[in-house]
């Protein structure tokens, strides 16, 4: 099991990021849980100190399960109510924080049969007992690959066309440079002016879409983008058809 | 409404600095036109920033420019209200140096601001000879303008505060031509280039109507219905048609 988890986490390590390697002892933990909620993201938030990695999982922007790993290999998965504390405490001991979008395609995160939606911190981490919550491990299934609820190739080609529009070239490369790191890790590309990508679950896409779209975020607004994500889908689906395609 | 709006102001603009007037009413009706106009165009320019904000969500950068640019045109009506307020009841021909200087140095120090945020967001879409070359355009414009009409009022017998704002004026007001240039080359080939081109026209407006006003208040020269402050209304009016612009642009998508 901790072979699996920590190929599940090297994995994650390799796919896209929102944030990478922030400061710590900067970053404000409960306003970043509350963007990732707010985002609805599905993903994790990873914490290092280079004795300890924490890793909590964020399912629908709430969130849920953590496992953390100490330098010789010792793991504990923890339930919501301690990560908290302990993702603050690798962070105040001058850790990095980073947050990772969507399921690394090689392994499924644990499903959580009821995610709390915000942090809670009902029990102190010293009065969990590492060993009885371990156990909760041989409950855990894959998660289901949900279909995309949306033709994102084609969306996101629109996409492209209309920052080039509005922002200019220059943006657009930014954006299509992003696009396409954050496609890299699940097989995707972009040809041309097509987004080309394998069949991924819509959690995985929209990990992709909010990857590719911040260094518009950060010029242009979060208003402007989320206005230019639905005029493409509009467009997508007034047209009918399809700029990007599945390999 | 927003076009109407400017359409208006330049009307009347036209008539304040245009005409000359025959009659003692017609040129009471200039100098009050005058001053109106001065208040209402970095009004109607603050309501166009305001226009801009509308468009963005809380948080976004850019929201923070606008807003600051906002406060900047704020800050011109206020002084303008008080400079206004000296002549009219203070029997004051050209209050200058007055409490009004402080809001408009807050103007400057404002829009200054907004722009080195705006520039802070683009400056890696701008290429380096590009900034370069605006940089030497306005050191450039700055020489010039130093040489010739700064100069003789910096060897003068005039105050210290005279000379720091007659220095202050046309030196924040020339480099804001380059910083507002700045943005609308990293968007060129986007339509938010031209709320960018207008903002760095109304910054040309401002850094020549600051030059004119140096060295016309410097010769005694100066009225509030001379045509250097049809530069400022300008100023104003292409600040205002940036922010509804940017408005337009950012919700078009």
């Amino acid at each position: 099991m901790l072979e699996t988890r920590r190929h599940t986490l090297d994995a994650l390590r390799r796919g896209p990021a929102l944030f990478a390697g922030l400061p710590g002892d900067e970053v404000d933990l409960d306003r970043l849980a509350a963007h990732l909620a707010r985002r609805r993201i599905d993903g994790s938030i990873y914490a290092t100190d280079g004795s300890l990695e924490g890793l909590l999982w964020i399912h629908q922007g709430a969130p849920g399960e953590a496992w953390f790993f100490e330098a010789g290999g010792q793991d504990a998965v923890l339930p919501v109510t301690t990560s908290r504390d302990l993702l603050l405490e690798i962070a105040s001991r001058g850790g990095r924080i980073s947050v990772f979008v969507g399921t690394p395609p090689a392994a499924a995160p644990p499903v959580f049969e009821s995610a709390p939606a915000v942090f809670v911190d009902e029990v102190p981490a010293a009065t969990i007992d590492v060993a009885e919550v371990s156990e909760e491990l041989t409950t855990w299934t894959p998660a289901a690959v949900e279909p995309p609820a949306h033709p994102w190739p084609a969306i996101l080609a629109e996409i492209m066309v209309r920052v080039v529009r509005h922002r200019g070239p220059r943006l657009g490369a930014q954006f299509t440079g992003a696009l396409a790191r954050a496609l890299e890790p699940y097989g995707g590309r972009i040809e041309g002016d097509r987004v080309v990508a394998p069949p991924l679950a819509e959690s995985a896409w929209r990990g992709i879409v909010e990857a590719g779209c911040l260094p518009v975020v950060a010029v242009a607004g979060r208003a402007f983008v989320d206005r230019t994500i639905t005029a493409a889908e509009r467009a997508v689906n007034d047209a009918g058809g399809h700029a990007g395609e599945a390999l | 409404m927003p076009l109407v709006t400017v359409g208006l102001l330049v009307a009347a603009a036209a008539y304040a600095y245009g005409f000359e007037g025959s009659t003692l009413q017609e040129r009471l009706l200039r100098h009050v036109l005058a001053t109106v106009l001065q208040i209402l165009a970095p009004l109607v320019a603050g309501l166009g920033c305001v226009a801009a904000i509308r468009s963005y969500s809380p948080g976004d950068r850019e929201r923070t420019v606008w807003t600051v640019g906002a406060l900047a045109a704020l800050a011109w009506t206020v002084g303008r209200v008080v400079f206004a307020g000296y002549q009219w009841m203070g029997d004051t021909a050209l209050p200058y140096p007055s409490v009004a200087d402080a809001f408009f140095v807050a103007f400057y120090v404002l829009i200054a601001a907004a722009l080195a945020m705006e520039i802070r967001l683009v400056l890696p879409m701008v290429e380096r000879p590009v900034r370069l070359v605006l940089l030497a355009l306005a050191l450039v414009g700055w020489a010039v303008g130093f040489v010739y009409i700064l100069e003789p009022i910096m060897l003068s017998q005039a105050t210290a505060i005279q000379k720091v704002l007659a220095v202050f004026y046309p030196t924040v007001a020339v480099f804001l031509i380059p910083a507002g240039l700045i943005p609308a080359v990293g968007f060129r080939g986007g339509m938010s280039a031209y709320p960018w081109l207008a903002v760095a026209a109304a910054a040309l407006c401002l850094a020549a109507a600051s030059l004119g006003y140096a060295i016309l208040t410097w010769y005694n020269l100066y009225s509030d219905v001379h045509s250097v402050n049809a530069l400022w209304v300008a100023g104003f009016i292409f600040l205002a048609l940036g922010g509804f612009w940017q408005r337009t642009v950012q919700e078009e998508v």
